[in-house]
């Protein structure tokens, strides 16, 4: 399915997702590519975020929750006893769809995990924090306040600086959870400007509204529908190959709301 | 409309004059007391020690005997509050186990206070034979207002955004990391709420340490754990209101009931700059 040179970050294989008798996902498989950036669309409530949370365990949290089949990260179904989900969670990194601030000063949010975990020495803390912050770029807008609270930064700057924190912790693979749905258009171009920059760098699996968005950052998208109440992998493939030619009635009728070729 | 806001306006007269009559009942209560006590209250008063079956001398030793059993009190009952709102809200989840906790909690609230006092005197005074001890006083202080410290705390615990902990967890976070690192420094606003709250009622108590810590003379600074009393106000208070017929006596009590009052108010006031800090911290989230 990828070019000769890409190999599968994630497989995921028939994974289901239930809450009590409800089927969320239903027999969901695919690949995810290592180094590429990848993007799951579909329409609002087809379980986008929820196997999102399925490939770093964060699904755990919710124990109301029933997880059957295997997602394969580094040759290991996630699920295995000897996976330590913490350790996961720190190499699959993961930026959510409201930003979250700690208590505390701008360069003391982006080492906050970094620090915690030990990843990083007290003295190597502003270099990883300029680093970060470059990466994310949010540092020519904060170099010269990093002490002040994270609270004062817009929520399109807090969103870049949750993006920072992540990659301070030195993940695999970042996964996005509709990293830009709250925010204005100005703040979403530096998002996906800051997405585009880990190309190549990171594996990046994005959950997005904006099939706009999904063409412009994406190489590859995976399309999720609700069929009869669950979703439902409907295709996955080069984003062109998505939006231009779909297999699926589904898609297309997803795709033609908004999406031209 | 006329008759919306008519009963908007009766609602809002209504709250006022609730809110009224709980002031006036603090400052009537507080303003007897100061009133009553003034006469007694002078440097002596406060530095020197008991004389004359209460008629003469001051109240120094027992003051310094309230400090110990309230500080010892906070030294049992913080860690306690700490550890069972982490375990409640980081551990637990909402489960059933989450809810028994605070059912206990809430039950333990609202056990008399003489009932921890028999327990007292059943553990430290009959079984480790302790005699009448600081330590047994302070812990059996510091047990009876862990519920008030630890449902507080809870009660803060509980405000934080789900999605604090989720972006948390997200970095890879250990449980314990979360709760010392996230919990506890967003909570902590309750805690110490929590915490002054007890203090005060442990610090007016009389029934918990009656017969597990305090005698009505005699004591000073204590040296050792076992046989080693101490004075307190409440107590103090207690017996001079009860078995004295000297007016001087009762005049000496209600000059402690001030200084227990001050002790309080003070106490609040101490905490006032953290409170304010944690506070401002806490709206930074």
């Amino acid at each position: 399915m990828f070019d000769r040179d890409t190999h599968p970050a994630f497989e995921v294989r028939g994974l289901t997702v239930r809450s009590g008798t409800r089927t969320i996902l239903h027999d969901v498989n695919f690949d995810i590519p290592a180094g590429q950036i990848t993007g799951i669309i579909g329409p609002s409530g087809a379980g986008k975020s929820t196997l999102l949370r399925c490939l770093n365990r964060l699904i755990d949290l919710s124990p109301s929750l029933d997880v059957e089949g295997t997602v394969r990260f580094a040759g290991r179904d996630v699920r295995e006893g000897v996976v330590d989900p913490d350790d996961l969670r720190r190499r699959v990194g993961i930026v959510f769809q409201q930003p979250v601030t700690f208590p505390g000063s701008i360069v003391t949010n982006v080492v906050f995990a970094a620090r915690k975990l030990g990843l990083v020495t007290r003295r190597g803390e502003s270099e990883l924090a300029e680093r970060c912050l470059r990466d994310a770029g949010l540092w020519d807008e904060v170099k010269d306040r990093l002490e002040a609270p994270a609270l004062t930064l817009s929520v399109g700057q807090q969103q870049r600086l949750a993006i920072a924190r992540t990659l301070a912790g030195d993940p695999e693979v970042v996964l996005m959870d509709e990293p830009t749905s709250s925010l204005d258009p100005r703040s979403t171009e530096a998002i996906e400007q800051t997405v585009a920059s880990l190309q190549g760098k990171k594996t990046v699996v994005v959950v997005t509204h904006q099939l706009d968005q999904a063409r412009r950052l994406s190489d590859w998208v995976a399309c999720i529908c609700p069929i009869d109440g669950r979703g439902e992998l409907m295709e996955a493939g080069f984003c062109c190959d998505v939006f231009c030619e779909p297999l699926r009635d589904e898609t297309r009728a997803y795709l033609g709301l908004t999406g031209r070729c | 409309m006329k008759r919306r806001r008519m009963l908007d306006r009766l609602f809002t007269v209504a709250m006022a004059a609730f809110g009224l009559a709980t002031l006036c009942a603090l400052f009537t209560v507080v303003g007897i007391v100061v009133w009553r006590g003034a006469g007694a209250i002078s440097p002596s008063f406060l530095l020197d020690e008991l004389r004359g079956a209460g008629a003469d001398g001051g109240v120094f030793y027992h003051i310094a005997g309230t400090a110990i059993l309230v500080a010892t009190a906070a030294l049992v009952a913080l860690p306690i509050s700490i550890a069972i709102g982490l375990m409640s809200h980081g551990y637990l989840g909402d489960g059933r186990g989450r809810r028994a906790i605070e059912a206990v909690l809430h039950a333990l609230n609202a056990v008399p206070s003489i009932v921890f006092g028999l327990a007292g005197l059943a553990l430290f005074v009959n079984t480790f034979r302790w005699q009448k001890s600081w330590l047994a006083g302070g812990i059996v202080l510091g047990l009876m207002i862990v519920p008030t410290v630890a449902v507080a705390f809870l009660e803060k615990l509980r405000a934080i955004p789900a999605h604090t902990i989720e972006a948390a967890s997200g970095l890879g976070l250990r449980r314990s990391m979360i709760s010392t690192a996230v919990l506890l420094p967003q909570a902590a606003s309750g805690l110490v709420t929590g915490l002054l709250l007890g203090l005060a009622r442990a610090a007016g108590e009389t029934a918990p340490i009656m017969f597990t810590a305090v005698i009505f003379s005699g004591a000073t600074i204590p040296h050792g754990i076992d046989d080693s009393p101490v004075l307190a106000l409440p107590y103090h208070i207690f017996v001079l209101a009860q078995d004295s017929f000297d007016p001087a006596a009762l005049q000496k009590a209600w000059g402690a009931a001030a200084v227990l009052v001050a002790l309080v108010f003070g106490l609040a006031i101490a905490a006032l700059p953290l409170r304010l800090r944690i506070h401002e911290e806490a709206k930074r989230v």
